[in-house]
């Protein structure tokens, strides 16, 4: 048991839940997770804890999933929450008044960080940003308990580099720890089940391909990853795999008691997968996610990075 | 008609009513998946169903010893 002077609920908020992951995943070792319920009730626990000004303080960091079936339960994780971080990418930082709207809207007045997470190097946005640019994830948490005890309520914007957060394989050996040990999945019959449907998995994974996109589910966690079809042969050193979230909207059933709604939950993503039947709102963020950034770009990132350095280096 | 009869196995939660209900397949001929639907109450809510790894229709039959899914709805985003 953790002995601290105070505890501050806090809500973390954002339409990426792969950002939203890796983001609370660098809070290092000092971190533990409550419990991980998301693909059940659309909410996780972890508990941070920080010093500000000489006190310690217990942050309990609710990460509410940003999908529509948990939309309208987001006002009860909300109540008696201190503060909140807003976690956006580039790409849709224009939202960021929707959701500070929404959090004061059943929150009340309480201090917002909105964290931009941009693909830029740290050097460069520290540049370009100066003091609203942090290199650590847990400054996040030390300056929105500032805010709280001082009572701050004006939003605040900062810039966080991706760099900064963990690998993805990291991601995934704790993602696998925490559902393996909370929500666990019958993995034999889920199988058998999947290779009688005529799918086949490798490695304790499906891959799906469509046109456009490469689909991995992992059958050990049941999440689900996807990669856009023109990432396979590209170099470029950009995010190219991202976690969707699709989760229970109806009860299934089985004849069999030993299928749970998990499994059961992880056999209609494949199925929906694999006959293009994946709910709009999904499909939604999928085609974000398939949406290439750099298209647009004459020379790939990278040459152009290298090209850079060179230039660099002539001067 | 009585399709499913209440033995101990097979657990579902009964959309209507909230109560525990449990189901075993007892007709010699077995019953069609639309009937079976009906009784878990899940005629509307289902995605697919799936008895012993074959997608199945409404009007298909599962009997005794078949493995039934019914796959429920995903939503998220």
């Amino acid at each position: 048991m953790l002995s601290s002077e105070f505890v501050f609920k806090v809500l973390v908020v954002g339409p990426r839940e792969e950002v939203k992951d890796r983001f609370l995943l660098s809070m290092g070792p000092d971190s533990y997770f409550l419990e991980c319920f998301k693909s059940i009730v659309g909410v996780s626990l972890q508990v941070n804890v920080v010093n500000v000004r000489g006190k310690t303080v217990k942050v309990q960091i609710w990460d509410v999933y940003d999908s529509p079936p948990f939309k309208s339960m987001f006002h009860h994780y909300s109540k008696g929450a201190y503060g909140a971080l807003v976690l956006l990418t580039e790409r849709v930082e224009h939202e960021a008044p929707k959701y500070i709207e929404e959090i004061h809207k059943y929150c009340g007045e309480i201090p917002v960080l909105v964290i931009i997470v941009d693909e830029k190097d740290p050097q460069e946005i520290a540049l370009e940003y100066g003091n609203s640019f942090i290199d650590n994830p847990v400054k996040s948490l030390e300056i929105l308990a500032q805010r709280i005890f001082d009572r701050e309520v004006e939003p605040v914007y900062l810039r966080l580099s991706y760099s900064v957060l963990p690998p993805y394989s990291q991601l995934l050996n704790r993602r696998r720890l925490e559902n393996l040990t909370t929500i666990p999945l019958n993995i034999p019959i889920v199988k058998e089940i999947l290779e009688a449907m005529g799918f086949k998995a490798k490695n304790y994974e499906i891959i799906l391909k469509s046109e456009k996109a490469i689909y991995t589910v992992d059958l050990r966690n049941g999440e689900v990853y996807v990669e856009p079809a023109q990432c396979e042969n590209c170099d470029r050193d950009c995010i190219k795999k991202e976690k969707i979230c699709m989760v229970l909207a109806t009860s299934g059933w089985s004849s069999s008691p030993d299928i749970s709604q998990a499994d059961l939950l992880l056999i209609s993503k494949v199925y929906a997968i694999a006959n293009n039947e994946i709910p709009p709102e999904v499909q939604e963020k999928i085609n974000e996610i398939l949406n290439c950034p750099t298209k647009n770009s004459k020379k790939p990132k990278r040459a152009r990075r290298q090209q850079n350095r060179r230039e660099e280096i002539r001067l | 008609m009585v399709l499913c009869k209440a033995v101990a196995g097979c657990e579902v939660m009964s959309k209507d009513s909230g109560k525990l209900k449990m189901f075993r397949f007892v007709s010699n001929g077995g019953i069609m998946v639309k009937q079976l639907l009906e009784e878990l109450g899940l005629s509307e809510d289902y995605f697919a169903v799936f008895v012993d790894g074959k997608k199945a229709n409404l009007d298909s039959y599962v009997d005794e010893g078949n493995l039934v899914i019914v796959l429920p709805r995903i939503a998220g985003g």
